[in-house]
């Protein structure tokens, strides 16, 4: 009964998409593809055309290192986009920081001037019989160089550190750690604070990001959420998986949102862009099978057009505007606005709809008998040209939504009658981006939070061309649903 | 509507004495008549009590001081009302050659007129009709005419009196006008009415009034009320509506109207409303 009801949780959490996203999503060798290529992360921020990668393509020296097992040992490279997009050759990333052993993953502050490094603590050169596992370890940029190299003070080498990931002020650190007293078993994700010069004891992220297994690879996205790779939470082999805080807690962790990235076979070491447009992940088909790095965008709405989608109004106020004198003993007033007639001076009315309306107001004297006509206008009634966010059957979006309701949002109430609409990009704030006029989503996670979702609206401008004409925003509540 | 100064005052007319003025644009130089339709006293359209016993004298005066002196535009004949130029005049008595028909007064040179600058530029004419004699009702129209024998307007023209003395119309749906002139400096106007005897209301109407009550009174009984002029009413003329009471008919009411402004000066009424009929500008605000 568990077990199902488990499941069930499970799929709820999930929130079926569909087939509306349309990340594209392929491999992306820096170097060379015969070389074992893992573990991209940003040199600085996502904008940054600088990537650092661990490769363990053959040493360029006289004496080829390798581990135990006879693998080369693995090395940072670092390799920068050439004006014409391409990348370009990747180099060591810098001397001081290569040991004879494996080295890396690595990570980076926001400034670059700070940066967390794996290193084994055995190194295998000829005679030297142990490599050991690993430990983290800070440097810090002087000049032009990385110095100043310090040991994480928990490191011990009856633990293995791995992974590290700081945040961009270099104040919190994410790191995998396998052997740990209070460990759910493999590799466990952790976290350690900067406070007055000393990191804290590490903390276990606890049961709904941790398993059994092995759970490594932690990122900590700008919204908040943090996305590792488990073998655990039912995963294919190792997947992408996603979370974030609520009330201090972390929720459940939930599958990547993105489709075609989880599949039957390894992923890992996941980032993704602040705007969510991009990304890279390692992904190894099977054992023996070098990894590779696999990069994700989604097509470009990097449009500065941004327009909150505005109510069309359909009710106003209707008034004469200079009566002297209101009086019902002497006058009569009514309205007619097309064939409705509607009796006052002073009226609220609602239109039933976009059109042409006649209004005309009577004045009848009940001395004189005599009706006429006081004021006419005629009156064109528009839609507002902008694309509307709605649920589908409905012209409107509420103001809050409940979590773990699967929705169908619709465009369409787009009225834009000067466009020739050639598609949509949803983009739910979440992570969550989808393209169609009618996508399906769910806030998976439980938490009362504000969402502003952007709809893109993409205009034809050739045969098989269209470029975004406008993005148009609203801002909804969701709320904790059943 | 003129009675014989030997009538009740409570039948309707408060000093048996009716002036008229006409003018005439200065720049129309062909002659003019003043025509008057069944000046007799006598037959269907006249108010009889008892016997037809009643004289009316009809005087048309021009020249100077005809209408610029100011007993001349007073709403009771005092003091020197009678002033300029007597061009014509006739007594009517009753009788069958002019019962509903027309009488013509002149030809005249309109520089006969007194040279007046009134709107614009007018000669201008009086004519006072008087019951001499007896007590009964004279109802009678008027005509400026280009012609002796029909009535063809003069254009341009207008009619115009201080005081009005007429019938309120014998049908409850119908209502009479009357359309003061708003000169230049005028800020508040009394409107007095006379005899009217509960036969319905008095309206005021501007372009800026919808439509304002002023008091109304009894009997044989004068009732002045006050209304402030507003800004946009100035150079033009208000429409005093006056409908009859319903649903039941007040036949023959006579009465009388005058309106003064705040020097106490009596302001004139026209035939033709400068300015145009004035209505009331409504305007939409959609909000």
């Amino acid at each position: 009964m568990k077990g199902r009801i488990f499941i069930l949780f499970f799929l709820l959490l999930t929130g079926f998409n569909a087939s509306a996203q349309k990340y594209e999503i392929d491999r992306r060798t820096f170097g060379n593809s015969s070389n074992w290529e893992v573990a991209p992360v940003w040199y600085g921020d996502d904008s940054a055309d600088t990537m650092l990668f661990l490769s363990n393509k053959p040493s360029t020296g006289a004496v080829e290192f390798t581990d135990d097992e006879g693998n080369r040992l693995t090395n940072i490279y670092i390799v920068g986009r050439k004006e014409n997009g391409e990348w370009g050759n990747p180099v060591l990333f810098d001397e001081d920081l290569t040991t004879n052993s494996h080295d890396g993953p690595i990570t980076f502050t926001k400034n670059k001037k700070m940066l967390c490094v794996v290193r084994q603590y055995g190194y295998k050169t000829p005679g030297f019989e142990k490599s050991g596992s690993g430990g983290l370890f800070f440097a810090y940029k002087d000049g032009d160089s990385w110095s100043g190299i310090v040991p994480f003070e928990h490191n011990r080498e009856d633990l293995n550190f791995y992974s590290p990931f700081l945040t961009p002020e270099g104040d919190t650190l994410f790191f995998a750690a396998e052997n740990m007293p209070d460990s759910y078993g493999g590799f466990d994700i952790y976290m350690s604070r900067l406070v007055d010069g000393s990191w804290t004891a590490p903390e276990n992220l606890g049961p709904n990001i941790n398993t059994s297994e092995w759970d490594c690879y932690p990122f900590l996205h700008a919204s908040g959420q943090l996305y590792f790779s488990s073998e655990g939470h039912r995963a294919m082999r190792k997947d992408i998986f996603v979370s974030r805080k609520y009330n201090e807690t972390w929720l459940p962790a939930i599958p990547l949102q993105i489709e075609a990235i989880n599949d039957r076979y390894d992923q890992y070491a996941f980032i993704i862009s602040a705007d969510y447009n991009k990304g890279y992940y390692t992904r190894k088909v099977n054992t023996g099978v070098q990894s590779d790095i696999w990069g994700f965008s989604f097509p470009v709405d990097d449009n500065k057009r941004i327009e909150k989608v505005k109510k069309n109004r359909y009710c106003f106020r209707l008034r004469e505007n200079s009566l002297d004198t209101i009086d019902y003993d002497i006058f009569d007033y009514k309205w007619m606005i097309n064939d409705t007639v509607i009796p006052g001076h002073d009226i609220q009315y609602c239109f039933p709809g976009p059109g042409d309306y006649q209004i005309d107001f009577y004045v009848t004297n009940k001395l004189t008998d005599t009706t006429i006509v006081g004021a006419s206008m005629f009156f064109q009634l528009e839609l507002i040209s902008q694309a509307v966010i709605s649920l589908a059957g409905s012209s409107t979006l509420p103001d809050t939504l409940f979590s773990n309701e699967e929705m169908v949002f619709s465009a369409e109430n787009t009225y834009l009658p000067d466009v020739d609409i050639a598609g949509y990009i949803w983009d739910f704030g979440d992570g969550t981006k989808m393209t169609g006029e009618k996508v399906r989503k769910t806030y998976a996670f439980p938490s009362l939070e504000k969402y502003m979702i952007k709809l893109t609206v993409l205009e034809r401008i050739g045969p098989r061309d269209y470029q975004p004409y406008k993005t148009f925003e609203e801002e909804i509540l969701v709320v904790p649903g059943k | 509507m003129t009675f014989g100064n030997e009538s009740d005052i409570s039948w309707g007319d408060d000093d048996f004495s009716q002036a008229f003025f006409f003018q005439v644009p200065v720049d129309y130089e062909n002659q003019v008549f003043i025509r008057v339709f069944d000046p007799d006293i006598g037959g269907s359209i006249d108010e009889i009590r008892g016997n037809w016993n009643t004289q009316c004298q009809f005087e048309v005066y021009g020249g100077e001081g005809c209408h610029s002196e100011e007993d001349a535009r007073e709403t009771s004949p005092f003091g020197n009302y009678k002033s300029g130029t007597l061009l014509d005049m006739k007594v009517f008595g009753e009788s069958s050659r002019y019962d509903e028909s027309w009488y013509t007064f002149g030809p005249f040179n309109p520089a006969e007129g007194e040279a007046l600058e009134l709107v614009n530029n007018y000669y201008v004419f009086k004519v006072i009709c008087e019951g001499i004699t007896g007590d009964d009702g004279n109802m009678f129209r008027y005509f400026l005419s280009t012609s002796a024998n029909e009535n063809i307007p003069i254009e341009g023209a207008n009619a115009f009196a201080y005081e009005y003395s007429f019938r309120m119309h014998n049908d409850i749906n119908e209502v009479s006008h009357i359309y003061p002139y708003i000169a230049e400096g005028t800020l508040t106007v009394q409107i007095s009415n006379f005899d009217w005897d509960n036969d319905g209301n008095i309206l005021v109407v501007s372009r800026e009034r919808q439509g304002q009550l002023i008091e109304i009174s009894n009997e044989a009984d004068w009732v002045d009320d006050q209304i402030k002029v507003f800004e946009g009413e100035v150079g033009l003329s208000y429409d005093l509506q006056m409908p009859k009471r319903k649903p039941v008919l007040v036949r023959n009411n006579n009465v009388v109207v005058n309106v003064r402004n705040q020097y106490d000066e009596t302001m004139p009424f026209y035939t033709s409303p400068i300015g145009g009929v004035p209505k009331y500008k409504y305007s939409i605000i959609m909000e």
